[in-house]
């Protein structure tokens, strides 16, 4: 309860500023406090695993089975990247989305990504997570917990 | 006896005098080359050994040939430079193109607008003519076919040649004139022989110097064209890129990598 109301307080306060996309990171990850680009929110884990948002102009208002489709090709088809899950996701602001995890490799090393969108209207936020896969996937359920605070 | 002694006598000496007017033109031909003189001195000098004033543009009077560059009309740029020289454009271009038949339907079309006409066409390329006057115009409108490789123009000077072929034709035309005139004259079967050779002689070369002179004129009034096409295949294999950079933007990579 005394959560909520915190998440409650803390969207009320960046909507009235007008901020940047905010989520709240997973207890061992520290959010950075200048997001480099293309991101405008950016945390890290002591393991070195990432978490970021980011915001992306829609002036198409293409909808959610389209992003959802176009970034699955994109993933699989032009990088060589293997899907390994994907649901459906709803922010506590209500925000419905896709999240996909896709696994890859570089150097022999396994790599997780984890990636959730939001078509809203005429901007889709974005949300990415990755990491080695044993470094990230204790972090997963985390992970997808701060994602649902994405405002 | 004697009378008929005295006229064959005359008749070879004619025929002597025309023969060693024909060597001596030939030698001062040779001569004037190999000084290299200038191509105004050559005609002038020519000309007084001929025994008349001859210049490229009383050709046409002289020869029956109609003089080059007459068919082509062009710029007032070109018409100058070609009332004083007489120039051969060729060009040869190397382009790679994915579609052959493109490529060349493309070359027709150009060659056709330009007032001009496909004189080869193959699986490896096409040749065409066209009016010496569009020759440039046409080299840029052939960028527009496919990617240039490699391309040579080359423009040479023929001037002299042509003068040259020219004043001979004419020497050779006059001496023939003499030849027949003496024929009709008569004489006896022997010295009518030696003349009928000569004349033959005299109209083979002729033909020969018109042949030569008709094929640079065809060379100076319309430029040649040879385009040669390397055909490149186009990747069998497609490139996922969706119209949206963002979206080459996802993964790791990025997000590993962003500080």
């Amino acid at each position: 309860m005394i959560r909520m109301a915190r998440l409650t307080s803390l969207f009320l306060s960046l909507s009235l500023l007008g901020c940047t996309l905010q989520m709240e990171p997973p207890k061992n990850y520290l959010q950075l406090e200048r997001a480099a680009w293309p991101y405008e929110y950016q945390a890290v884990s002591t393991e070195d695993c990432r978490l970021a948002a980011r915001t992306i102009e829609n002036p198409e208002k293409g909808g959610l089975d389209f992003w959802s489709k176009a970034i699955q090709n994109q993933m699989v088809q032009a990088k060589g990247y293997t899907l390994v899950s994907q649901s459906p996701v709803e922010t506590l602001g209500g925000w419905k989305g896709r999240e996909f995890l896709f696994s890859t490799h570089s150097n022999g090393v396994e790599f997780y990504y984890l990636i959730a969108i939001f078509p809203i209207g005429d901007k889709i936020y974005l949300t990415e997570a990755g990491g080695e896969r044993h470094l990230l996937e204790p972090d997963l359920a985390g992970l997808r917990t701060a994602i649902t605070t994405l405002h | 006896m004697l009378a008929r002694t005295q006229k064959v006598s005359w008749f070879r000496c004619c025929l002597l005098g025309l023969i060693s007017l024909m060597l001596v033109s030939c030698s001062a031909a040779i001569h004037a080359d190999a000084r290299q003189m200038s191509s105004e001195a050559s005609i002038a000098a020519r000309g007084m050994l001929a025994g008349e004033s001859v210049d490229a543009s009383g050709l046409a009077q002289d020869t029956g040939i109609e003089p080059a560059g007459s068919r082509a009309k062009g710029s007032e740029a070109y018409a100058r430079g070609t009332q004083q020289r007489k120039v051969v454009y060729t060009a040869l271009y190397t382009m790679r193109t994915s579609q052959l038949e493109v490529a060349l339907a493309r070359s027709k079309a150009i060659a056709e607008s330009m007032g001009g006409w496909v004189q080869q066409e193959g699986s490896e390329g096409i040749v065409f003519r066209v009016p010496a006057d569009k020759f440039w115009e046409t080299t840029r409108k052939i960028q527009e076919i496919g990617r240039i490789l490699d391309h040579t123009i080359q423009s040479r000077d023929v001037t002299e040649e042509y003068t040259d072929l020219g004043i001979r034709l004419s020497v050779r035309k006059k001496f023939l004139a003499e030849l027949q005139a003496l024929y009709a004259k008569g004489g006896s079967l022997q010295d009518l022989l030696a003349v009928k050779k000569e004349i033959d002689r005299v109209t083979e070369e002729i033909e020969r110097l018109e042949g030569k002179i008709r094929y640079l004129r065809d060379q100076i009034d319309w430029s040649t064209i040879r385009l040669r096409f390397q055909v490149q295949s186009e990747s069998v294999t497609r490139d996922f890129n969706l119209p949206f950079r963002w979206l080459q933007s996802l993964g790791i990579q990025t997000l590993m990598t962003a500080r």
